[in-house]
């Protein structure tokens, strides 16, 4: 990976790593440090990486395992963790950062997001928002393929369940 | 009764199935037959798709321009580890003179003239060193003549014939009168 490629890869996929961190880890401070990381990675192993979606899978792996490492130092340190029934908002009032366009479906769903468990969490946005391969999220999750597919389908049915409620609240 | 359940639980699995495919979704016709008849797999249907869109919808948090530029200033703006400290003019210029040195003192070994038969003989520096005392021995004689000769010339243009004619007579007067 050229200098030049690894400008564009920053360029192209800086959000969803930041993005997926601010998910996972549901703290603005750690997102922001795990995507820097992510990214001063990426320079360190250019060689080896080739550009493109290698490029794309690689930076979310990384981003994935950096978020695990620090879910685990939280639980260490006995930090609240967010049960599976906990629905907790995240940043209920946008924040500048925040796309403007995201739609009112887009918030309830962010808010549902908050409330599953980090492994169901990651599924879900790895397969949902970041379209990775089954074959590629079981790897990196370390599931078997009917595991992470079952995992998959009733999440949804979790979040469907939750957007319905949601919406149909006053 | 249970075995509509049963058909609507297999049926939501191949509504999960078409949702995991990326693209527009196509029923097939058992499923199509089936949603046709059962409100309660349509509105799981429809909800599904309502999730779906609200994922393309979802906020999306880019990355602060101070984390990027942190990202560059370490990235692609970093020092190279490589600095090249110039080093002071004497230390260049000594080692200047010991390259050449080296350089000098290494033709010298591989360019010397090496002697055929051991070189001279005892006898023959013996007479070398005789000759050589006896040019030296003329040179010197030479030497010391033609020194006397100028000395003499200094004293016969710097001084007058009288002075040097009572200094060779008699010696010069004490001031007390002894």
């Amino acid at each position: 990976m050229t200098t030049a490629d690894f400008e564009g890869a920053v360029s192209q996929f800086k959000d969803r790593v930041h993005s997926y961190a601010r998910y996972m880890l549901r703290d603005a401070e750690e997102a922001k440090d795990v995507a820097q990381e992510c990214l001063v990675k990426l320079w360190q192993n250019r060689d080896r990486i080739e550009p493109g979606p290698a490029c794309r899978s690689w930076l979310l792996r990384s981003a994935h395992n950096l978020c695990i490492d620090r879910m685990r130092r939280r639980s260490i340190r006995g930090e609240v963790s967010h049960g599976d029934d906990a629905f907790e908002p995240v940043d209920p009032a946008p924040g500048p950062e925040r796309r403007a366009s995201s739609s009112q479906a887009g918030r309830l769903l962010e808010q549902a997001l908050a409330g599953l468990s980090d492994r169901d969490r990651a599924i879900v946005l790895l397969r949902e928002v970041e379209r990775l391969p089954y074959e590629e999220i079981a790897t990196l999750l370390d599931l078997n393929m009917g595991t992470l597919k079952a995992t998959l389908h009733r999440t949804r049915d979790k979040l469907r369940r939750e957007l319905v409620r949601a919406e149909a609240a006053p | 009764m249970i075995r509509k359940t049963d058909a609507c639980a297999a049926m939501r699995e191949e509504i999960h199935a078409l949702f995991d495919e990326d693209g527009p979704i196509s029923l097939p016709g058992p499923l199509r037959e089936h949603l046709d008849a059962c409100s309660a797999c349509r509105e799981f249907a429809g909800e599904l798709g309502t999730l779906r869109s609200a994922f393309r919808e979802l906020p999306s948090y880019p990355l602060p321009q101070e984390v990027l530029d942190e990202v560059r200033r370490r990235t692609i703006h970093a020092p190279t580890l490589s600095v090249v400290r110039s080093a002071p003019a004497w230390t260049r210029a000594a080692a200047a003179a010991v390259f050449a040195t080296a350089l000098i003192a290494t033709t010298w070994i591989v360019t010397r003239p090496v002697p055929i038969d051991g070189g001279p003989t005892d006898a023959e520096l013996r007479h070398a060193e005789a000759q050589a005392e006896l040019v030296f021995g003329y040179a010197a004689r030479a030497l010391d003549a033609t020194r006397s000769a100028a000395a003499e010339r200094v004293v016969a243009s710097k001084v007058s014939p009288a002075v040097r004619g009572s200094n060779a007579t008699a010696p010069p007067a004490r001031r007390d009168g002894q």
